[in-house]
């Protein structure tokens, strides 16, 4: 069964454009709640909060894809929780939830090589429903460990 | 019952082998060293070496099964008294169990080939049969000719008699070696001196080949409780009575139905080709020799009875630790409880509630420490696992090693002991490869040719402290230094200004091995690299002491308990953190003349007593806008940081409760000082400091 990859999507917004992760990921939709920050953890690391008794870091995507500087974070700010391959829960802020989408995820749109501020290594592709654009996150690159690490290691370097 | 997973019970009988294996080495050490054994151990040593057979037989591993059964049969000569223990037969057998543990790990991966498991097998009692020879030497000197030739005459007789019986019985794959029994056991009567003995002994021997093969039938045909010998007896019970006292392993009746039901279950291959009348051959024979056996087997089977009434069961960890998970959720719940009573308008319920509540946490402590100590396992058996390969590494490297250790009862945490016997076999293979000396070099420094080991375990200050101690060469610490330079692990402006402590900590780089040649005991440079890091990742310190010329001392410290710890909230700032409460030694507002400097105006040390604590200011490592910056306004905290005392700068430090510690992703953060995280009691997440890395931070 679980073969079958869902083509369901679960979009939402970044800034003024719509993004999609597959609905099998995500575990949990929540408010914004108390985070606890991490000293000294990247920008776009906002902290750890309690999921259900486990330990979740929240990423907040607009941060890390330069999408938005300066976020805001109110009791409208959404959290998408989603649980990795290698089973970690690590919640996303987004700025909304938008729908759920059928999608046949073999007929994508390849992502453009350049011009954009998401790296297409994070993209499965791109998706037109009607006019709109929406953009497939690889939601396991993007939140890949030896990523992360890097990442996390680069930004202190930046900073010093 | 169509589809039977043999890997299920494969895993069960590995976990019992493991023990078995361990059981078998300890013994055979001891015996080693002391030269002798005892009856009691040679009965111990068969059981352990039967059960193993029996068992891995049970599982269809039948070359690892016949092979054991050679083992099993040698042993059980000496146990018979046919031979007698000599100390180099102690050295055979350790090398015949680890041919057994190679064999069965290649069986199990299915990699056996067929001509490697005959060659080992011949070779092995090829070293056996050369045994009974020496032994029949030494014998035939005391021995009267005419004794022999009557003995001779005996044993066609036994040969003539016994050879169909056995003939029938024996599993087709198998021949090989039931074959080499039989001819073992007509050698070795020979040297018996008694003169009615080798027909008795035969009877014997045939009597116990007879049962092993029976309780095999019965343990295929058991499809629980394979290794359950409570289940077995009560089985038996009936036939025992008929028997009158038989023992129970003959059960004739069983196996023949067994026989019967189980056709078509295609277990066990020869079983089912096994026709009954066979069978009822056997019993014939069986019978024959009722009245030899009669003695011994009744004493084997009172034999068999304590082991298996044991008291304790084996439980999967992963089942302790959700029980331990539950718990923590119940402290989590508790502290939310307390939390709501401090915002209680009502003092007169929030005194009678406080009250109940406290009631509530003592339970819930109690039941936390009868979880804990459920999981709390005695050293020993961390230090049992030594012996040999000491006494293996040692034989390699020709050296002679004596091994001693002590707080075998101190406990620690099971789900500590998998990350601590990698480490500390690491330290220990390197000690013995770098640090204790040939015997000649011992000599020749004038120390005694053999060298020492130890190994200790205490508990004190809410640690665990392991330490690890030779009597070897030290640590050559101007080679080490010049080695890092040389790997760039090291500038060698810094190497000048470093402590000895600190360059003999250099070896716990990754790379680094002053050792000339790589063998295959170390050399590599990644033994004590891994030492480090698996100590870290268990929230311990290593250090190491060395003196050249006397040796050297590692020195491990570990947190008592993965799980749950007291802790104490303090403040930073607007940020909460929990230190735990193990690694506090005292808390003081300093005054002015406490507070030294060393050059600029970072680096501030306390001054308390008679000991110089550095300083480290909590916000500044964390980055978080603090409260006071005068340290004589906040508070100083001096804890334990490894070995080491450091005093941390906090703005106040609160309550004290006690956390559960929960994972915390590491791909996140840079930030070296934070150990771990909890949920406290209204629902957010606290960080746990982690006092031994925030040196490193700094």
């Amino acid at each position: 069964m679980a073969i079958i990859e869902s083509n369901q999507l679960l979009t939402f917004k970044l800034g003024s454009e719509t993004y999609g992760i597959q609905i099998s990921k995500v575990r949990e939709i929540l408010t914004y709640p108390i985070v606890t920050p991490i000293p000294d953890a990247s920008r776009w690391v906002k902290g750890v909060i309690n999921l259900r008794g486990e330990v979740a870091p929240i990423i907040d995507l607009r941060v890390r894809f330069n999408i938005n500087s300066e976020p805001v974070y109110n009791e409208r700010t959404i959290v998408i929780a989603v649980k990795t391959e290698d089973s970690r829960m690590i919640g996303l802020v987004v700025d909304e939830v938008s729908d759920m989408e059928n999608v046949e995820l073999d007929k994508l749109y390849p992502a453009p090589d350049m011009g954009t501020s998401i790296a297409p290594k994070y993209l499965r592709g791109l998706f037109k429903k009607e006019d709109k654009m929406i953009v497939i996150l690889d939601i396991d690159k993007i939140l890949d460990k030896e990523e992360m690490q890097r990442l996390s290691r680069h930004s202190v370097e930046m900073v010093a | 019952m169509a589809v039977f997973d043999i890997n299920k019970y494969r895993q069960m009988f590995l976990e019992e082998a493991e023990d078995l294996f361990e059981t078998i080495d300890n013994i055979l050490l001891e015996a080693e060293d002391a030269g002798d054994m005892d009856n009691e151990t040679i009965n111990s040593l068969f059981r352990s070496v039967h059960t193993l057979k029996g068992n891995s037989a049970s599982v269809e591993l039948s070359m690892f099964a016949a092979l054991a059964h050679e083992l099993e049969f040698f042993m059980d000569r000496l146990r018979n008294g046919e031979l007698s223990f000599q100390d180099s037969m102690a050295s055979l057998l350790i090398d015949g169990v680890d041919t057994l543990k190679h064999i069965l790990e290649l069986e199990l991966n299915d990699e056996l080939e067929h001509d490697y498991f005959t060659s080992t097998k011949e070779d092995l009692l090829y070293k056996l049969d050369n045994f009974s020879q020496d032994i029949k030497e030494s014998l035939l000197l005391d021995e009267e000719e005419h004794c022999k030739n009557e003995k001779a005459l005996n044993l066609q007789d036994v040969e003539v008699e016994e050879e169909p019986a056995f003939g029938l019985l024996m599993p087709k794959d198998d021949e090989g070696a039931y074959g080499s029994i039989n001819s073992n056991a007509i050698k070795n009567d020979e040297p018996s001196t008694k003169e009615d003995k080798p027909s008795t002994k035969e009877d014997e021997d045939e009597g116990f080949g007879f049962f092993d093969e029976l309780e095999l039938i019965e343990d295929d045909g058991e499809w629980f409780g394979f290794f359950d010998e409570l289940e077995l007896i009560e089985d038996d019970k009936p036939s025992t009575k008929e028997d009158k006292g038989f023992g129970f392993f003959d059960d004739i009746e069983t196996s023949d139905d067994v026989l019967e039901s189980d056709d078509g279950f295609g277990f066990f291959d020869t079983i089912e080709t096994l026709p009954e009348k066979k069978v009822q051959a056997a019993q014939t024979a069986k019978e024959e020799k009722e009245v030899p056996n009669k003695e011994l087997e009744v004493k084997e089977s009172s034999k068999f009875k304590p082991e298996s009434a044991s008291s304790s069961i084996r439980v999967d960890l992963s089942k302790i630790d959700a029980l331990m998970n539950n718990i923590g959720e119940l402290v989590i719940a508790h502290s939310m409880l307390m939390q709501y009573t401090y915002m209680m308008q009502d003092q007169k319920i929030k005194s009678d509630l406080s009250e109940r509540l406290d009631l509530l946490d003592r339970y819930i402590r109690e039941l936390q420490e009868s979880v804990m100590s459920v999981r709390m396992i005695p050293m020993e058996t961390v230090f049992s696992k030594f012996p040999k390969v000491i006494r293996d590494t040692a034989k390699k490297l020709n050296k002679k090693i004596d091994f001693r250790h002590y707080g075998d009862s101190v406990e620690i945490d099971k789900a500590m002991i998998e990350g601590l016997t990698d480490p500390l076999t690491h330290i220990v293979r390197n000690a013995m490869d770098h640090g204790i000396e040939s015997t000649d070099r011992r000599r020749a420094a004038g120390k005694n040719e053999t060298g020492t080991l130890l190994m200790s375990a205490e508990q004190a200050n809410g640690q665990m402290i392991i330490k690890i101690q030779d009597d070897g060469g030290g640590i050559n610490l101007a080679k080490v230094t010049a080695k890092a330079i040389q790997n760039g692990i090291l500038e060698e402006s810094v190497a000048v200004g470093m402590s000895n402590e600190d360059k003999a900590m250099l070896i716990f780089a990754p790379g680094l091995s002053t050792a000339e040649a790589v063998t295959d005991i170390s050399g590599r440079g990644v033994g004590m690299d891994v030492v480090m890091s698996n100590i870290k990742k268990l929230g311990g310190a290593v250090k190491v002491e060395t003196e050249e010329g006397f040796g050297s001392t590692f020195t491990i410290v570990l947190p008592l308990t993965l799980a749950i710890l007291d802790g104490l909230n303090i403040r930073v700032g607007k940020e909460h953190y929990i230190l735990p409460l193990s690694a506090i030694i005292e808390s003081l507002k300093p005054e002015e003349g406490m507070i030294k400097q060393i050059g600029d105006e970072e680096s501030e040390v306390l001054m308390l007593r008679e000991e110089f604590i550095p300083v480290v200011r909590l916000h500044a490592i964390f980055n978080i806008a603090p409260q006071n910056h005068k340290l004589t306004d906040g508070i100083l905290i001096v804890v334990r940081s490894g070995t080491k005392k450091i005093a941390l700068f906090v703005d106040e430090f609160m309550n004290q409760q006690q956390f559960v510690i929960k994972p915390l992703d590491r791909n996140f953060r840079n930030a070296q000082g934070i150990g771990g995280a909890t949920v406290r009691g209204d629902g957010t997440i606290g960080l746990i400091i982690d006092t031994m890395n925030i040196m490193d931070k700094n």
